[in-house]
């Protein structure tokens, strides 16, 4: 079982290995590897996520020795490991990466052109990144899947994207890389604080000692803060947190199809996954302690994003504002800290996945077709591309959360959660504000995905040029359908059948919020704000609701 | 002064290659042929490199130290370093030079290899220094043999004064140190003291000791011009520019390698923390230093249109992580006098290693596709290169995603080391006057790691995401295309598998460390053979 896992990790960059042997031989045969390499590695990895095992702590892990230096005289070695398994927050993101990559490697089937090679061996370094981010559970080891995942993301948008890709791929380059140098800090901050507790003769760098390590010996709360905001700025400019946005837009638009299906489907997430797998459980009490900057700035990214969203013309740039509010939906859910919103959170970022990676591939067909993105220029497509026009609508349905589809399930989670953390029990009266202006994101999220529909689908038929000014204009081929029938699928999947993916990472998760939901954090964030300036109000902080009356 | 047999067996492979290079200055002036003095060369670096394996056996690791000579495992290091520098920028050279002076560059190039292994190996002021004017005097003449224009005259003369300017410097700062300690050795043992030894001696007379800042200082400054640290950088932009780009990857490398080991067995060796009086401490001038050299590297390069100067600015940059490194090794932690170190120095030693290949790729690899008429120089003249040469174009970007510190290359443990040394310190509630400064050190290490990036990107973006102009480069030299290739291959496995190089940095950390933390029991004495000479001597 351990040596699965790994194979499917290794398998494409053993893949981009094979297509650089193999670049002289024409672009058919590497795109075929490139196609054989993702289908195996999806194969593989489906049949490790069948076995998964949500109960075990250690479910198919491989732990080996790497940048391991030991102790010598006074001086502390480092216990560096490559060691890579699976839990419950890690595992369908794991699956869903290995599935986007077959889409995108579809989607840029005919797309790619120029140095077909370089291209699919640069797609299949960034699936390796993406395996081993959602695998790691060494914190260096995570870090490095983390950085490097930039690098292969860098060339595709700099060489195969749009007009502006040069500037678009070096600034998503500098802000990421600005907030995880800083990440970087804090994560060795953690490390060393552990050290310092436990004065082991190695420093431990694996994720599941550290976060026992931080849970037996907190860190004096001014550290965690400090920490936290240092890991914040790393994984806050990945998810993107509203006000840090600013280089989705432009990296999503300039991004080749491909680049931004996995930059939507993925790269996204591993901020959210970061929150997740370091803040809350390594700094629960600063995580308290921030809760309502969080929360605030979760659902401003909410509004802010589907405001802009229903203000663009170009189709790109309008699911890339979505992506904002939709991520904003994911960190809202992650820090209502309970149960149902992180659960939420998760199913969450799988939804955005598949629903955002599937328009974004359709509005790369869309691109190849009519060479615009731009809504003015196109109208009544459903006559002319009703398999195309079919697929458009099961993506927008699912990502405003039409029951019986993925989207659904996770935004009812979500908000359940917020909404318990507000209204639930004793609370910060500002929660239930924001409870309130992020279910006002539904509303929008289904008018700016709802016009879009409407202006480019329905209504008379508009083509941005006369017919025969370019080439006929057919409808979905055989391998486009293939590469949208998968995501189809499993929303459809998730959207009747979500206890088959919730049930599996309930303990992980549970055990991640568990240090919030009980002891003396519970009662921090039961509290009430400005307790001194109230003196009359002292027996709030036992009874919530009594002093919202007041 | 005696010489033991033992010591001139460990200088080997110095001497080697000092007398090769003798033999090509003489033998050139009779014989001309580009392919024979350079095979010549190449030889002499494999027979070097054959009795450094040779000269090194593993039991002996640490314990050889035969007088002006010190071979622990950090002296190894870095004389394979300097090895593999003579020989990539050998290679590197190898089409570019000039038919007529190819035996006088090759020469140069081993007597400045030469003196790298030399500095690595030094355990006495006056052999560091030899070390030193043998790495700087052939780079005069390099700098003037790589071009003949008004820039490269130039170039050279600036490099020349204040090269000479910062060695009396330095030994202004050594005829101190040689005062207060009486001796020339760095480390001595029981018996017979080094400086270290005489400055940990609690009978030693305190008005003397009172030089031992203002020796501090002044090595530091001499040293600095090495390591190109502001504010002695200055020299670096104008020289790298004026010369080649084989002869900016020995610029790059070789005094910093030289200003690193003098840095470590003077300043966290030679001189012990509570030998300082007057509340002045070694960590606070590196820990400034380090602030100033990176912002300014980092900041100057981003407006850089020519690729040497850009260069030159990265690695005054570099300098300044390397100086975190220093910083780190000079707190005290331990006990009086027992230096710990902090992993600063094996922080060191692996960022030099990998700095040290990077820089190297980078030169060879552009040196590879320069012919004498034309050099490549500017950014715009690497446009499309990744179409046209793309060996040579992944070359590059792999070496500077490496000096970016991006993993999963190299540069990327180089930053991990030094920073967990910087924030052990700065969390550490036991030595409060540093955390302050250390937390600032590593915040700013951070962002100006995203500032590099900048300008490093700014140079892959040209060669992967810009049309060629069309003007035709040179096929890429072959020789100098392997020596590139091997650069980056190295760049790469120590990224995937950085376990043995990173215990081969601890490992010289914690030699270097034994040596100050054995001191006084008075136990220590590894060295009978000598001692028993000496004593025979004495009576």
């Amino acid at each position: 079982m351990n040596t699965l896992l790994l194979t499917t990790i290794f398998l494409p960059l053993i893949g981009a290995a094979l297509i650089g042997i193999f670049a002289h031989f024409g672009r058919d045969v590497i795109r075929g590897i490139a196609l054989t390499i993702t289908l195996l590695t999806l194969l593989m990895t489906s049949r490790v996520l069948l076995n998964f095992e949500p109960q075990s702590q250690n479910y198919a892990v491989s732990n080996v020795e790497w940048g391991a230096v030991p102790a010598t005289g006074l001086t502390a070695g480092l216990d560096v490991r490559f060691s890579v398994g699976l839990d419950g927050l890690g595992v369908w993101m794991y699956g869903l990466s290995a599935l986007l990559m077959v889409t995108a490697v579809l989607v840029s089937w005919e797309a790619i052109k120029d140095r077909p090679a370089l291209f699919f061996s640069m797609l299949l370094l960034l699936e390796f990144g993406c395996l081993g981010v959602f695998a790691a559970r060494d914190l260096i080891l995570f870090y490095v899947f983390f950085e490097f995942t930039l690098i292969p993301l860098f060339f595709l948008i700099g060489i195969w994207g749009s007009e502006e890709r040069r500037y678009a791929a070096i600034k998503f380059f500098l802000f990421t890389l600005a907030g995880s140098m800083l990440t970087f800090l804090g994560l060795i901050a953690i490390v060393i604080w552990n050290y310092q507790q436990n004065p082991a003769h190695e420093m431990q760098f694996g994720i599941a000692e550290l976060t026992a390590g931080l849970q037996a010996h907190p860190l004096p709360l001014s550290y965690q803060i400090v920490i936290f905001l240092a890991l914040f700025a790393g994984f806050a400019i990945k998810v993107p947190l509203f006000p840090l946005h600013t280089w989705l837009p432009l990296a999503h638009v300039q991004a080749p199809t491909a680049g931004s299906v996995i930059l939507a489907g993925v790269l996204l997430k591993i901020g959210v996954y970061g929150f997740l797998r370091f803040s809350v459980p390594m700094l629960p009490a600063a995580t308290v302690e921030l809760l309502p900057y969080l929360l605030w700035l979760s659902a401003a990214g909410i509004v802010y994003g589907a405001l802009v969203a229903l203000a663009q013309g170009d189709m790109k740039r309008l699911i890339a504002y979505s992506s904002v509010s939709h991520l904003g939906y994911c960190t809202l859910g992650l820090f209502s800290l309970n149960a149902l919103g992180t659960q939420g959170s998760v199913l969450q970022m799988v939804n955005h996945g598949l629903s955002t990676g599937g328009l974004f591939a359709l509005v790369g067909m869309l691109y190849e077709r009519y060479h615009t993105r731009e809504i003015n220029q196109l109208g009544g497509l459903a006559r002319k591309l009703p398999v195309l026009s079919f697929f458009f609508l099961v993506f927008t349905f699912s990502s405003i959360g039409l029951p019986g589809l993925n989207g659904f399930p996770g935004e009812l989670l979500v908000l359940a959660g917020i909404f318990q953390r507000a209204f639930g029990g004793p609370a910060d009266p500002q929660y239930r504000l924001i409870a309130l202006v992020s279910l006002s994101g539904v509303v929008l999220g289904a008018w700016y995905m709802l016009s879009l529909v409407a202006r480019v689908l329905f209504g008379p038929l508009k083509e941005p040029h006369a017919e025969g000014e370019h080439a006929p204009i057919h409808d979905l081929s055989w391998r486009e359908i293939a590469a949208l029938v998968p995501l189809v699928v499993m929303a459809v999947w998730i959207g009747l059948r979500p206890g088959d993916f919730l049930k599996p990472m309930e303990p992980t998760l549970t055990a991640i919020v568990k240090p919030v939901e009980t002891g003396p954090l519970r009662d921090r964030l039961q509290q009430f704000e400005p307790i001194a300036q109230y003196p009359k109000s002292e027996p709030a902080v036992a009874d919530g609701f009594a002093s919202v009356k007041e | 002064m005696f010489v033991e047999w033992k010591t001139v067996a460990a200088l080997a492979p110095e001497m080697v290659l000092i007398i090769a290079a003798s033999l090509i200055f003489v033998g050139t002036t009779f014989y001309r042929s580009r392919w024979g003095w350079l095979g010549a060369a190449i030889g002499s670096y494999a027979l070097a490199a054959i009795l450094l394996i040779a000269g090194h056996s593993p039991a002996a690791a640490g314990e050889l130290v035969t007088g002006p000579i010190n071979l622990d495992e950090f002296a190894q290091t870095m004389r394979w370093l300097g090895l593999a520098t003579g020989l990539v920028t050998t290679l590197a050279i190898s089409r570019q030079a000039d038919d007529r002076l190819i035996g006088e560059i090759v020469g140069s190039i081993m007597i400045a290899a030469a003196g790298i292994m030399v500095v690595s190996s030094a355990n006495e002021l006056v052999t560091l220094f030899l070390g030193l004017e043998l790495i700087s005097i052939p780079t005069y003449v390099l700098l003037f043999l790589g071009r003949r224009d008004a820039a490269s005259g130039e170039a050279t003369m600036k490099y020349f004064f204040l090269s000479i300017l910062s060695s009396s410097l330095l030994l202004y700062g050594f005829s101190f140190l040689y005062g207060v300690g009486g001796t020339t050795w760095l480390t001595g043992t029981t018996h017979f003291p080094g400086i270290h030894e005489k400055l940990l001696d609690p009978n030693g007379d305190p008005a003397l000791f009172q030089f031992v800042p203002m020796a501090m200082i002044l090595i530091v400054a001499g040293l600095a011009f090495k390591l190109t640290a502001v504010p002695f950088h200055f020299y670096a932009p104008d020289v790298y520019q004026g010369t080649t780009n084989a002869n900016v990857g020995l610029l790059a490398v070789a005094p910093k390698i030289a200003g690193v080991v003098a840095l470590v067995r003077i300043l966290l060796v030679a001189i012990p923390t509570t030998a300082l009086s007057g509340g002045l401490a070694t960590w606070q001038l590196a820990v400034v230093l380090s602030l100033v050299t990176m912002t300014v590297g980092n900041v100057c390069a981003l407006w850089q249109t020519d690729i040497r100067r850009m260069l030159a600015y990265s690695s005054i940059a570099h300098a300044g992580y390397l100086l975190i490194g220093l910083a780190t090794g000079a707190v005290t932690t331990g006990t009086a006098g027992a230096e710990v170190f902090n992993g600063g120095v094996t922080a060191l030693v692996f960022y030099t290693v990998v700095y040290g290949f990077a820089s190297l790729g980078i030169a060879a690899a552009l040196s590879s596709i320069s012919t004498p008429e034309r050099e490549i120089s500017t950014l715009d003249e690497l446009a499309g290169l990744s179409k046209s040469r793309p060996v040579i174009a992944g070359v590059v970007a792999i070496c500077l995603f490496s000096l970016a510190g991006l993993p999963p290359l190299a540069g990327f443990w180089g930053k991990l080391q030094l920073f967990v040394g910087a924030v052990s310190l700065a969390t550490n509630p036991e030595v409060p006057a540093p955390q302050l400064w250390f937390t600032i050190l590593a915040i700013t290490a951070a962002l100006n790691a995203a500032i590099a990036a900048a300008y490093y990107l700014r140079a892959i973006g040209a060669m992967y995401f810009q049309a060629g102009s069309g003007d035709q480069l040179p096929a890429a030299a072959p020789a100098a295309r392997l020596a590139a290739v091997a650069c980056a291959a190295f760049v790469i496995y120590t990224g995937a598998f950085p376990g043995q190089m990173l215990k081969l940095a601890k490992r010289s950390e914690g030699q270097v460390a034994v040596r100050s933390v054995e001191f006084p029991s008075g136990v220590r004495d590894e060295v009978p053979q000598f001692a028993a000479q000496q004593q025979a001597d004495g009576s």
